[in-house]
């Protein structure tokens, strides 16, 4: 039977790592507000530019676009993958690194690898994975600008042919407990076929459809890693949340469950003292 | 007949209503919709629009790169950053201003892409500028 004294002193570290953990499950649902927020504010934008490539894509056919040709046989895959900076966030980096891994072995040999995010960069780094190049993570409150040096790496080796395609993982926000690690191609582009019931070439492209195509096409890259950096970032958010509550609570039972020994191991040592006494006094 | 028009950026909803026409810079000069135009795409440039509301108010809105698509019924302004004249915070343009301006005469000719950049966010601030202008006008 543990002292006294030791009990104490384990409550009261259990009482600080709680106060910790239920700190750090606010600040993550105030962060997780506005994550939410941006991520359903960039919503409309990559709908919309989705809706727009199909119309394109009607009128110029699916090899309008270097970015949208399918490429060559022999030359690899590029993955890239999400993940964050900071721990603490329950299973969501393990998650994404198993799914990743998993992609990893049946892409095959030469597979390159991007990360964003000091977990993903470090497992891999420990799994013997070579890595083409590692971004940090983008804070809590990325912005449009911030992916600019991500999207151009990636489209510059596409198109230079040193990479075959460009696969995205990234944790997707499904509700506060739940976020699934998600694989999506990003390069080449896929035209989606919704056309909302306009047919694409009844459209005015100005100054032609070529130039339009040019333009948007980047965009419509950059929208796309953006969005998997909002959801990377929301899904970080929360599952701290979910992670630090469950935390805060088990600290609860578990200073119950300590005050109670506590208790018995007082009430135990009075008991003793009493005996002592007693058979003291009666030994006289 | 008003239209729906959408002006969204990838991080928010700048503008969303219905509108009787609007003005945007496109990269070949500026462009007007009224209702009823033809289904229509076009890249935008850098440069100050106006929407023009169904009551019949006017607000000048700065616009940087990006689309427009025009439906029967609709009209989506995809632009790259889109900001209402009453939004724009003079003094945060005031300030990356000066910054684009100190970097401009400090990094010289040495550094291209600096100078770039510098080049653009100083553009981008001038255009606010001019663009919140207008509201004080008003």
């Amino acid at each position: 039977m543990p002292s006294q004294r030791e009990i104490r002193r384990r409550i009261g570290s259990v009482k600080n790592i709680r106060q910790i953990t239920r700190a750090m499950q606010f600040v993550a649902a105030s962060k997780l507000k506005r994550a939410q927020e941006s991520t359903l504010a960039a919503r409309p934008y990559g709908h919309s530019i989705d809706e727009v490539i199909a119309d394109l894509a009607a009128v110029l056919g699916a090899e309008g676009h270097p970015l949208l040709r399918a490429p060559e046989a022999g030359s690899a895959r590029t993955i890239v993958l999400f993940t964050t900076d900071r721990g603490l966030a329950g299973a969501l980096n393990s998650n994404l690194i198993r799914f990743a891994l998993k992609e990893l072995e049946t892409a095959g040999a030469g597979t390159k690898v991007v990360t964003i995010g000091k977990k993903g960069r470090d497992a891999l780094a420990r799994g013997g994975y070579e890595i083409a190049a590692a971004f940090p993570g983008f804070g809590d409150k990325p912005t449009f600008g911030d992916v600019t040096p991500l999207v151009r790496l990636l489209v510059d080796d596409f198109l230079a042919g040193r990479s075959a395609g460009v696969t995205l993982i990234h944790p997707t926000f499904v509700s506060t407990l739940t976020q699934r690690p998600e694989g999506v191609q990003l390069l080449p582009i896929r035209a989606t076929a919704d056309t909302a019931g306009i047919p694409g070439n009844q459209f005015l492209f100005e100054p032609n459809p070529g130039v339009v195509l040019e333009a948007l096409l980047p965009r419509y890259v950059a929208s796309r890693v953006f969005q998997a950096v909002l959801e990377t970032t929301a899904c970080e958010q929360s599952s701290r949340m979910v992670a630090m509550k469950n935390a805060t609570e088990n600290a609860g039972d578990l200073i119950g469950d300590l005050t109670l020994t506590y208790n018995k191991v007082r009430q135990t040592n009075i008991t003793r003292e009493m005996i002592e006494i007693a058979s003291g006094a009666s030994a006289n | 007949m008003p239209f729906t028009l959408e002006i969204v950026t990838p991080e928010r909803l700048t503008w969303k209503g219905e509108a009787s026409g609007v003005i945007l810079p496109t990269i070949d000069g500026e462009v007007g919709i009224l209702p009823k135009h033809e289904p229509y795409v076009t890249v935008l440039g850098q440069g100050e629009g106006r929407i023009t509301a169904v009551d019949g108010t006017v607000e000048h809105i700065a616009i940087i790169g990006g689309f427009v698509q025009v439906r029967p019924d609709r009209v989506l302004v995809l632009a790259e950053s889109a900001d209402l004249a009453d939004e724009l915070d003079l003094a945060l343009i005031e300030k990356a201003k000066a910054r684009a301006e100190a970097t401009l005469s400090d990094a010289g000719l040495n550094d291209p892409a600096a100078v770039a950049t510098a080049r653009a966010a100083l553009s981008r601030a001038l255009l606010h500028l001019r663009v919140a202008e207008r509201r004080r006008k008003r």
